[in-house]
């Protein structure tokens, strides 16, 4: 019996906290499940008797307090914290947790004051300025986060600690010189950090002054060897647009890493691929001339032919009077046309046979085509390519070239046997062999071979996906309903040829006799648009005003009326500069051709032209 | 003879002052539907004569004949129809004819037109802005800062897109709350409402929608699409409670939110339940959701057919080239008919599925206008979605209902026969 009395003596402790212990675990389970359901008002009591039973559990403590603000009672909140902290002196996050209710509770001034005075009385850690700083920062009160963070920065060894933070928090705050700072500050202890700290940079640039801003800062860093800074600041020096500076810092760059003149070549590629050729050309120029032995010499050669050739493209857009139906070419007499043939020689002379070199050689044969008339010589260089490479993709665009070339200078059996060894090689791109058997139908109307003219573009019309299908289709029409009236198709055809020679005088005689002839088919109507469009070629503008006057006036008399209005407007927009004369020219256009196929330009040309009128 | 005579008299208005007219016809003839309303706006702006024929081949404008009219529809490819005063007179009595559901309305004034967006806003963010811009039709541009030092008074028509009244930034968190746009977005609303004085955005957003009921109250016209249909109620709803979690206004909800709302604030829905989840993208179930609209195949509604002499003010907003319109998601896509109040009238719904994508209603002086979905010809507009080409969309039924509401405030209809 005492035996029994004993052993129940010993084991009553245990017994008794082990079925309390489970009955908390419980209860505790069960306000868990009420906040979950979002239920706080059933959580909180159980929450209550919770931490009375158990007031040094943490976790009772924390969700009674959470449960507190969940339902914003900040009074129950505030008193909780505090009991706990007189219990419980130097815990900080308690304050942090104390301010917080205060905040919420809309004293932000008590809230500032206890973490403040917490900061004041305990131990000076850097730690201690981070807790309350991401109290602060929880609560979105980002100035007072900020201050924090910077008192902790002060007292810290490692202020590149706080940095991250501090350039976020003032980024978001839009005070990007500040953010910027404190990326340099990261960046002078790391050099490594480049990638994330430019693109950390790159992400507020487009803000309003934060690019010049950022330009300041960082150009306040770059005062020693480091590279990692030359390469931020080139990096706003290109958002900025300023060319020339990014460019310095580049030819610094290479030379202190010794580089043989890749970094420049990265950054001349870098300028044209964003299409400022200039500076590109600028770079790789400098960079070919200081670095001939450079691993990269062979890229930057072929960089800069290539960046030279958009010039004169560019150059050369500018001068064509694109608006006309026909022109004469023009002469591009830049220096830089002989640096493109120099720089495209050596390539092809590095790379013989390579797809570069054939490139090269197809570079070269144009421009001695296009800008030198040399045809033979042209022909020369293309020969090696259609020997040594004749399934390139680059030799079905040599010998579209070389045909275009020899109908140029009116060799008809030259072109034509070019054409024909398009259209009947089965490697070449499909939509070369179409536009090859397009110009064969066009070479033997020239020739008067009208069976086989016809033949040709029967190929090309049977399928409506063929990129020369429309072409074809409306000089079929042609053909169709000037079969009988093959003496006319015949002086057509000469002045179809001619005008593709450019000899635009001889063709307007040939049109102007077709025109004479007093049936109104649909070749006295393209003879008669030609007309004009020869007398807008040699830049006669009156005569050709007068001819498509006449002609739009025939309105449904003439299938080329409203195409004929619309050249007169261009006439007046760009041959005679009389806005005011083109809009009303445009506009006659909507009234009288509702249906045209040129409403939508005419629409387009009066709207930017009132744009110009209007605002000077 | 008296017929005649009465017939004539009744005329007598538009025969008085007859001249050449221009007939901007609204039907499926029409070349650029979107642009004849910036025509008509521009005519009225010049202090030309213009009418809506209600219902005249889907609504078409009577405009005075000037060159300047005629040339600026040639120029913006606007299909009209030159006519005498006599064919004029001819369609104005077949019009009025009372056998025939049509009604003549003149148009008053061009409206002045303010557009609710942050200054962050994208031209593609809204369907009304691009299709304002698109008719070249002007607007200013307003935020907080105007509406709350009471600049709305200047205005007509306030138009509000897909902003949210409730101060929980879209409720775009769970998806979205760490890219840049949130981030920013979310900044700038709360330096407005600390520049205006309010602690919290949700305070001001709640302030900002009483102002706008106050200026419908006091005759202006609110026409508000996507999620600024029911965030604008909920807000005026939820005018004595929090709805907020904390990671919207830093405090949390009241977590009796749901029984504090007042539906007696509200405009046009009652009795709506609240999706207080912050992570679910949704504001409460006045929406329909996706799996509720079903297959983008079969997502059509239909416009009601109004009287268009006895109920003029309905038929001016539905009038359209077809009465079943393709319809287009958004963040609010669809309103439940059962929670939407007696006393506003549907003008658009999917027949018998209880789901409504278009309501008009009256409050105080003013009226209001509600229309479902984002974009009219971009059935799914994401976030980051390139903006619609409404050059590809000249014909946009639903495009051209957001327009109606544009000359609505320009008319004056004929009081009701009684």
């Amino acid at each position: 019996m005492w035996k029994k009395l004993f052993l129940i003596l010993l084991f009553y402790p245990v017994i008794l906290f082990a079925q309390t212990g489970g009955e908390l675990s419980t209860q505790y389970m069960l306000a868990q499940s009420y906040i979950q359901e979002a239920q706080f008002g059933k959580a909180l009591p159980i929450l209550q008797n919770l931490y009375h039973l158990q007031p040094s559990n943490y976790e009772y403590f924390q969700n009674l307090n959470q449960t507190y603000i969940q339902l914003k009672n900040y009074d129950a909140s505030i008193a909780l914290i505090e009991e706990r902290i007189s219990g419980l002196q130097g815990d900080i996050n308690l304050v942090g947790l104390l301010g917080t209710s205060y905040y919420l509770k809309g004293n932000d001034k008590r809230a500032f004051e206890v973490w403040d005075n917490a900061l004041k009385t305990f131990p000076k850690s850097e730690v201690n300025y981070r807790i309350i700083a991401n109290y602060a920062l929880q609560l979105r009160a980002f100035d007072k986060a900020i201050e924090y963070l910077k008192s902790g920065e002060a007292i810290s060894q490692n202020p590149q600690f706080f940095a991250y933070d501090l350039a976020n928090l003032y980024s978001i705050t839009m005070r990007y010189k500040e953010a910027t700072e404190q990326y340099c500050l990261i960046l002078s202890h790391d050099p490594n950090q480049l990638n994330t700290i430019q693109s950390r940079i790159l992400s507020y640039i487009n803000k309003p002054d934060a690019l010049s801003q950022s330009i300041d800062v960082v150009k306040k860093y770059d005062n020693g060897d480091e590279i990692s800074f030359k390469y931020l600041l080139s990096r706003l020096y290109v958002q900025a647009k300023n060319y020339d500076g990014a460019y310095d810092l580049y030819k610094k760059i290479d030379s202190f890493q010794n580089s043989q003149g890749a970094e420049l070549y990265n950054f001349g590629k870098f300028l044209y691929d964003e299409k400022i050729y200039n500076m590109a050309e600028k770079v790789l120029n400098d960079l070919i001339n200081k670095y001939p032995g450079s691993p990269l010499i062979s890229y930057a050669k072929l960089q800069y032919a290539k960046t030279l050739e958009a010039i004169v493209e560019e150059e050369n857009n500018a001068q064509i009077p694109a608006w006309k139906p026909y022109y004469l070419p023009v002469k591009n007499n830049s220096s830089n046309v002989g640096k493109i043939v120099e720089a495209y020689n050596e390539i092809a002379k590095i790379y013989p046979h390579s797809e570069a070199a054939n490139e090269a050689l197809l570079r070269i044969g144009e421009i001695k085509l296009n800008i030198y008339d040399d045809l033979s010589g042209a022909k020369e260089l293309f020969q090696e390519l259609f020997t040594d490479s004749p399934l390139s993709e680059f030799t079905a665009e040599a010998y579209e070239e070389l045909g275009n070339g020899f109908l140029l200078k009116g060799d008809l059996t030259q072109a034509l046997d070019c054409f024909q060894k398009i259209a009947s090689n089965g490697r070449f791109p499909e939509d070369k062999r179409n536009f090859a058997t397009y110009e064969l139908a066009r070479i033997n109307m020239y020739l008067g071979n009208f069976p086989n003219t016809k033949d040709y573009l029967q190929t090309i019309t049977n399928n409506p996906q063929n990129s020369s299908a429309n072409d074809a289709i409306e000089l079929s029409l042609l053909m169709n309903t000037a079969q009988n009236d093959s003496s006319n198709l015949v002086t057509f055809a000469a002045a179809e040829f001619l005008t593709d020679q450019k000899k635009f005088n001889e063709a307007l005689e040939k049109y102007r006799t077709v025109t004479n002839d007093p049936q109104k088919l649909m070749l006295q109507n393209m003879a008669e648009l030609r007309v004009a469009e020869m007398e807008i070629a040699m830049n006669n503008y009156d005569s050709a005003s007068v001819q498509l006057e006449r002609i739009a006036g025939e309105k449904e008399g003439n299938i080329y009326s409203d195409k004929a209005l619309y050249l007169l407007a261009k006439i007046y927009q760009f041959g005679l500069n009389n806005k005011p004369k083109a809009i009303e020219t445009y506009e006659s256009l909507l009234a009288n051709f509702p249906n045209s196929l040129y409403l939508d330009a005419a629409r387009s040309e009066i709207l930017k032209l009132k744009d110009v009128v209007n605002n000077g | 003879m008296l017929k005649k005579i009465l017939f004539v008299f009744l005329l007598f208005p538009f025969l008085a002052f007859a001249q050449s007219k221009i007939l901007i016809y609204m039907d499926l003839k029409q070349t650029d539907h979107l642009r004849a309303y910036g025509i008509t706006y521009h005519a009225l702006e010049k202090n030309y004569k213009a009418d809506w024929l209600l219902n005249y081949r889907g609504g078409s404008f009577m405009i005075d004949y000037s060159n300047d009219i005629a040339n600026e529809c040639l120029v913006e490819g606007v299909a009209f129809d030159k006519l005498s005063a006599s064919e004029a007179a001819d369609i104005y009595s077949l019009v009025q004819r009372p056998d025939n559901n049509m009604s003549v309305v003149r148009l008053e004034k061009a409206p002045k037109i303010a557009v609710y967006v942050p200054p962050s806003f994208q031209p593609w963010d809204d369907a009304v802005t691009m299709v304002l811009d698109y008719a070249k039709i002007p607007y200013t541009k307003i935020w907080n800062d105007e509406i709350l030092r009471g600049d709305l008074s200047k205005y007509d028509w306030l138009h509000l897109h897909h902003e949210d009244f409730t101060g929980q930034y879209g409720k775009f968190y769970a998806s979205f709350s760490n890219a840049q746009w949130y981030i920013d977005n979310q900044i700038q609303y709360e330096n407005d409402a600390k520049k205006n004085g309010f602690k919290k955005v949700s305070d001001m957003m709640k302030t900002v929608a009483q102002d706008i009921k106050n200026y419908v109250g006091q005759g202006g016209f609110l026409f508000a699409m996507c999620s600024a249909t029911d965030t604008f109620d909920i807000a005026l709803a939820a005018e004595h409670t929090d709805i907020c979690a904390q990671m919207f206004d830093g405090d949390p909800e009241d977590p009796d939110a749901q029984s504090k709302l007042d539906y007696s604030n509200t405009l046009a829905f009652t009795n709506f339940k609240l999706e207080m989840n912050p992570y679910v993208y949704s504001f409460s179930n006045i929406n329909i959701t996706p799996e509720e609209v079903g297959s983008k195949e079969n997502d059509y509604f239909t416009l009601f057919d109004f009287s268009a002499k006895y109920d003029p003010v309905s038929s001016m907003l539905v009038q359209d080239h077809v009465n079943v319109i393709h319809g287009f998601m958004g963040q609010t896509t669809m309103f439940r008919k059962s929670l939407i109040k007696k006393s506003v009238t549907i003008l658009g719904e999917r027949p018998g599925m209880g789901q409504v994508k278009y309501i008009h209603g009256n409050f105080g002086r003013g009226t209001f206008t509600f229309y479902g979905g984002h974009d009219p010809e971009a059935y799914e507009h994401l976030v980051g979605d390139p903006p619609t080409d409404l050059s590809l969309h000249k014909n946009s039924p639903g495009y051209r209902l957001i327009l109606n509401n544009i000359l609505f405030p320009a008319a004056r209809p004929k009081k009701q026969k009684t």
